[in-house]
């Protein structure tokens, strides 16, 4: 019975090796013809060898009005070299799952052969045809962790009057082509690349592996040509797309005008108007055709009161322009987790666009694409990183404001009432500010009822009721203030006639864990926290033991923890901050070491006996 | 279905043309207060709010109409600005904005450009509905139409509802059925044909919930019968006269006709050969099931469709492409078995995604998934072969969802979904303390439900290193130095042993020590904080967790306080604890034994199940005080 068994079944090779796919070979082959057009020969074999490594099995790319996906084919064979099942291109299924405020063109094609007794192999080959592109993205021999790559290519083939730029990253040499009778080509290949390991703390796969950038000098996006030879040439281009004859409504225009002239200071009246776009429009995103570079009309926003980020932004500079300021879209790569632009190679690295409107002082940044953001407000969504500042003949890239580390700042008082048997009663008043705005949006866009669902899941005590809870949100300075009071009957811990307190509960620090390999971590926003605890000793109870005092500081942050008592109670005050940076090797476990004896003091407990 | 309805509809409307007169309120005239209102008193927090919505089945013309307001309070809330319709075209669909402006109320109408049609997937079609000027204190009035009955009406959403109407007027050859959920009270105008509901509270998620719409308040609907003079209607590939069926033995009938349900043991000749082979070795019954369900799993895989009838390509799919719904892999199983002369009988019910099975009304339509009961005399196992990392008697999460129907020739019954196995962990631990030296060593088996979670754990770190520094993080402070498992990839348990140093888990205050013996256990923290609950609590399968710990405390150490042992049981044993904690020479014997004998407790229990909760994770971090001996 056992030997039949073990024929039967699956063997968890995921649980054995850390290779999940061999890329027998993956062929790309460019062939470049007019400005903006382009065909991408793509072929390539994967051994799929364990669960983890099914993403290399099914096949899915996407395509659009710019983009055709030709002469697909994919054939699945099983582990013997079986061929098990083809699937053609009317076969594998296109399908658009869009949220419910998303409408765009992109399909994505996808073959699944559901196939999942491995090893088995999957062989593929189609042509990507480019009508019309900006640039043309970049290559990597390999693109997943886990991956051994037997051989991976790139051969890219111009002509001479359309050079191709190319930009190489991460190791990879510069390549160099040849050209014969005006016909140029070049060609990449890797052989028997050792698959990367995931590791907790590591650069992104995309910032390791060799990268090429590739764009052509002159490019063609829906029969607008133009130029990547520098930034500005590039911002030329994107005003001129956007350039439209459409008008605000007079009414607006008279609207606006009114705003305008009710204030005095002008950041006063740029805010008003912010605001005024707000109450009056609401995001949605809409990128038919060649929407995903060009805004819809100002009077269509104006008329119907919705548009994306390119037709919102657009929108608002009309609206300050009648109002007039002068204001600057702005593109950039947005979100808490962001790739770093390459600011010496001119292309499209943007997902995103918002305004700036600069001041005699200083820029007043707005995010049009929220209803409930304060005017210059960037937050983790667009701060401190590289970003192409567009302006007629002008475009130029430079970095947003970052807020630092002693500003991203969490204030805190907690008052708690003590009995003997380890009853408290906490008063906890929390103030939050820079980055810590963030927080408010959620209490703005959740219900009530969620909001008290979710403040249990803020704290970790096995039994206790929060009795009272009040929050205030103050946009204009940024800052958001919480006030909870909660019962917790048994905060302290008795154990023959001692109290322990475990101060864990209020502390927001982690440890850092990782092997002995070499590590890296990036921290992109530095962070404080200015925290005091009162806790009123007992009746008939003395403190024995409490963590002394202490304090370090360094390149990393500072912690200070200080404690004072006296009889009637404790008070600890705390104040860590951690800058932001970037640590690998030596620095990295110096790092980890700061961050972990922090986490220590924070684990110490208060031990309470009786007075004797 | 949507099918015949289709063709249905067309017939009714080339005999019958005229067009019926709807019942549904004037469109465009919303009361002025409504425009006026800021807030909604009932629920001060509610972003929006639904002011009406109607539905109506047309008799003559077999049209749905339905009409709703709603009205925007909050920012948060211009998301109710945007609709998808599955409608065939968007002619159908009106739409009105209206909003006060200086005290004038102004309305924008819904035009074509702001009506996008998505081809979600392969030709399915739906209409993305942007309103134009939405604003907070807009009211949305939208109407459109569709041929055919709605398969559900939902009275309750995630915002308020003040008032939900739907009336059903069928044609007279038509019969339907409806089932009722949820528990806001649904009021009758007319029996059998039209309800109401209102002031219907927002639904709110809870954790640990089977899926939403499981517990939303709607009726659903669904076609029990038709006939006409004309035609006959088949169904499901018989030459039977059509007729959904009404009682659940019509529905075991009906499916005991079905070729590509019952007739699978006739169509799967592929598998008799190695029914013949096995039937040579004169096997057990478990050997029997064994083989059987392993034969399955080797050559046939999921692909994630959820049906009870096989496609014609089943043995395609089994021999060549080796991947089919769950009709193909469970009715393969249920006709394996049957060649090899067990007893056994499908299953079918209604995934958890896709609803609970209403135990009194049938429904055909509900059904979407087959398992295989398998019984020899008193002993009964349920049989799923879609997930490599089950084993038999075990079902996977989707499939436990209240009881399924029992089909045979002869008989038909509810089976309770219950699977063999529970989520349990074993764990067996020695500590010793020595004066400054800490040392632990955990080993823990995880079985059944319990393994797929680790599974799930460990293929999330995607490796040993990661997997060990996650640990480390969780248990903030635990130094691992040796971290090991093995899989027995037979019976689906993970055996795991981690061993390290505690140092930095020990509050040392200076003549005393105190530590948490039972700090690896994955019991840490109450899962149940919030104190109200609205629904049930689902846990899907039992748990046990049962630990042993052994505390070795050298003579350099006085021991000052252990934990108390415990006992303690929910009513009627849904759950219970038993701690013992024992002094044994230098050594501190600790036992816990955490059983959860039964997977749902409803809103009523909530309180004990968070007590519960509440005093067991109390006990299991518990600590051991020691003093230092003074030589």
């Amino acid at each position: 019975m056992k030997y039949l068994a073990n024929l039967l079944f699956f063997i968890p090779c995921a649980l054995l090796g850390q290779i999940n796919v061999t890329a027998e070979y993956i062929d790309k082959v460019y062939t470049l013809s007019d400005a903006g057009k382009a065909q991408i020969d793509i072929s390539y074999k994967y051994t799929i060898h364990n669960d983890q490594g099914n993403w290399a099995g099914v096949f899915r790319d996407y395509f659009d009005d710019f983009r055709s996906i030709n002469n697909f084919k994919f054939e699945v064979f099983d582990k013997t070299g079986k061929s098990i099942n083809k699937i053609n291109r009317r076969e594998a299924l296109e399908v658009s799952m869009f949220k419910s405020y998303e409408t765009n063109d992109v399909k994505m094609l996808i073959a699944d052969p559901d196939y999942y007794f491995y090893p088995y192999s999957v062989i593929c080959s189609y042509s990507i045809n480019l009508d019309g592109f900006v640039d043309l993205r970049d290559w990597s021999p390999v693109n997943n962790h886990d991956v051994f790559v037997k051989k991976s290519s790139l051969t890219v083939n111009y002509n001479e009057n359309q050079p191709l730029l190319t930009y190489a990253l991460n190791g990879m040499e510069q390549p160099s082509d040849e050209c014969v009778n005006g016909q140029c080509s070049f060609s990449i290949v890797y052989n028997n690349l050792e698959p990367i390991v995931r590791q907790k703390y590591a650069r992104s796969l995309r910032d390791v592996v060799p990268r090429l950038l590739m764009k052509t000098e002159k490019f063609q996006l829906d029969g607008e040509v133009g130029e990547l030879s520098s930034w500005k040439s590039f911002g030329d281009w994107y005003l001129q797309l956007n350039k439209s004859e459409a008008k605000l409504s007079d009414k607006t225009v008279s609207d606006v005008r009114k705003i305008a002239n009710s204030f005095i200071a002008p950041d006063k009246a740029i805010d008003s108007i912010y605001k005024f776009m707000q109450e009056k429009t609401r995001y949605v995103s809409i990128q038919l055709g060649i929407g995903g570079m060009r805004s819809l009309p100002v009077d269509l926003v104006d008329n119907k009161g919705y548009g994306d980020c390119k037709a919102l932004t657009n929108y608002t500079q009309h609206l300050l322009r009648e109002a007039g300021f002068d204001s600057y879209p702005v593109l950039v790569q947005a979100g808490e987790q962001y790739e770093e632009l390459v600011e010496e190679f001119p292309s499209s690295q943007f997902n995103h666009i918002f305004l700036a409107v600069p001041m005699e002082q200083d820029t007043i940044w707005l995010e049009c694409t929220s209803q409930q953001s304060p005017s210059d407000y960037l937050g983790t969504f667009t701060d401190g990183r590289k970003v192409l500042w567009l302006e007629n003949g002008k475009s130029k890239i430079i970095t947003t404001p970052k807020i630092k580390a002693e500003e991203n700042l969490t204030k805190e008082i907690i008052r708690i009432n003590l009995t003997k048997q380890g009853l408290a009663n906490c008063e906890i008043w929390q103030k939050k500010q820079g980055i810590h705005y963030d927080d408010a949006s959620a209490y703005q866009y959740l219900d009530q009822e969620v909001i008290k669902k979710r403040n249990y899941e803020k704290f970790e005590f096995s039994d206790f009721t929060i009795t009272d809870f009040t929050y205030a949100i103050k946009p204009d300075s940024l800052v958001l203030i919480e006030n909870y009071t909660i019962d917790i009957p048994k905060f302290g811990k008795a154990y023959g006639g001692r109290l322990i307190v475990d101060l864990e509960e209020f502390s927001q620090t982690k440890t850092i864990s990782s092997d002995s390999s070499d590590h890296y971590i990036k921290l992109r926003r530095g962070n404080s926290i200015n925290q005091k605890i009162v806790i009123a000793i007992p009746e008939g109870l003395k403190i024995k033991y409490v963590a002394a005092s202490m304090q370090i500081e360094n390149e990393f942050g500072k912690y200070f923890y200080n404690v004072s008592q006296t009889e009637e109670e404790i008070v600890i005050s705390k104040y860590y901050q951690l800058n932001s940076g970037t640590y690998e090797g030596e620095q990295f476990r110096q790092f980890k070491s700061f961050v972990n004896k922090v986490a220590e003091t924070e684990r110490a407990k208060i031990l309470f006996v009786k007075k004797t | 279905m949507i099918r015949l309805i289709l063709i249905f509809a067309t017939l009714l409307a080339a005999s019958q043309s005229s067009i019926g007169q709807t019942r549904l309120e004037k469109f465009g005239r919303v009361p002025i207060q409504d425009i006026e209102m800021t807030g909604y008193l009932p629920d001060p927090s509610a972003e929006a709010v639904i002011l009406f919505d109607k539905g109506y089945l047309d008799k003559q013309t077999f049209k749905f109409y339905r009409h709703l307001r709603v009205k925007i309070l909050k920012k948060s809330g211009l998301n109710w600005g945007n609709w998808v319709f599955p409608v065939p075209s968007k002619s159908g669909i009106k739409g009105l904005v209206h909003h006060l402006e200086d005290g004038k109320v102004i309305t924008t109408k819904l035009t074509n450009e702001d009506i996008f049609e998505e081809d979600i997937f392969e030709n399915y079609f739906v209409y993305k509905v942007y309103m134009p000027n939405v604003r907070v204190g807009s009211v949305i009035e939208v109407k459109y139409e569709f041929t055919g009955l709605p398969y559900e009406w939902r009275f309750q959403d995630r915002i308020p509802v003040v008032y939900s109407e739907v009336e059903i007027q069928m044609p007279d050859m038509i019969e339907f059925n409806r089932k009722a959920y949820g528990n806001i009270p649904i009021n009758t105008i007319t029996p059998g044909s039209h309800w109401y509901a209102k002031d219907v509270p927002a639904f709110v998620e809870e954790p640990y919930s089977n899926h939403y719409t499981n517990f939303i308040s709607k009726m659903e609907f669904e076609i029990t019968s038709f006939q006409t003079d004309r035609y006959r209607w088949s169904w499901g590939g018989t030459d039977r006269f059509f007729d959904l069926a009404s009682t659940w033995q019509e529905v075991s009938e009906e499916l005991v006709a079905t070729r590509s349900f019952w007739s699978v043991p006739e169509e799967s000749m592929f598998l008799n050969d190695f029914a013949k082979d096995m039937n040579a070795l004169n096997l057990t019954f478990e050997e029997k099931i064994d083989t059987a369900y392993h034969y399955i799993k080797s050559n046939i895989a999921w692909n994630g469709y959820e049906t009870i009838y096989t496609s014609r390509y089943l043995r395609d799919n089994f021999k060549n492409e080796h991947s089919g719904s769950v009709a193909e892999i469970n009715l393969s199983l249920f006709s394996l078995l049957k060649k090899m002369e067990v007893e056994v009988y499908p299953i079918v019910f209604s995934t958890r995604s896709h609803g609970i099975l209403n135990p009194i009304s049938p429904s055909l339509n509900k059904l979407n998934y087959v398992v295989v009961l398998a019984k020899d005399g008193e002993n009964e196992l349920l049989l799923d072969a879609t997930e490599k990392n089950l084993q038999p008697g075990d079902l996977p999460e989707r499939a436990i969802n209240g009881s399924g129907r029992l089909i045979s020739e002869d008989t038909t019954y509810f089976v309770p979904l219950i699977p063999k196995n529970k989520d349990k962990i074993l764990s067996m631990a020695n500590i010793s303390i020595e004066s400054d030296n800490y040392q632990f060593k955990v080993q823990n088996k995880y079985s059944a439900y319990a393994y797929l979670d680790w599974l799930e754990d460990y293929q999330k770190a995607e490796n040993k290193a990661n997997y060990q520094s996650n640990l480390e993080e969780s248990f903030g402070g635990l130094d691992i130095q040796d971290y090991d498992f093995s899989v027995d990839s037979v019976h689906f348990v993970c055996s795991e042993s981690i061993a390290g140093s505690m140092n930095n888990m020990i509050d040392d205050f200076g003549d005393e020590l105190i530590f948490q013996p039972l700090f690896f256990l994955d019991l840490q923290e109450n899962p149940f904080k919030n104190p109200e609950r609205k629904y049930p609590v689902d846990f899907v399968t039992l748990k046990s967790r049962q630990t042993i710990a052994t505390i070795t405390i050298s003579d350099d150490f006085e021991i000052v306080s252990i934990p108390k042992s415990s006992r303690f049981t929910l009513p009627n044993n849904a759950a219970d604890f038993k701690f013992y904690c024992n002094l044994n020479g230098e050594n501190v014997q600790i036992q816990a034994l955490m059983d959860v004998k039964k997977p749902i407790f409803t809103e009523v229990e909530y309180q004990d199940l968070r007590a519960y909760y509440a005093l067991v994770t109390q006990k299991i971090t518990n600590a051991i005080v020691l003093k230092k001996k003074i030589y």
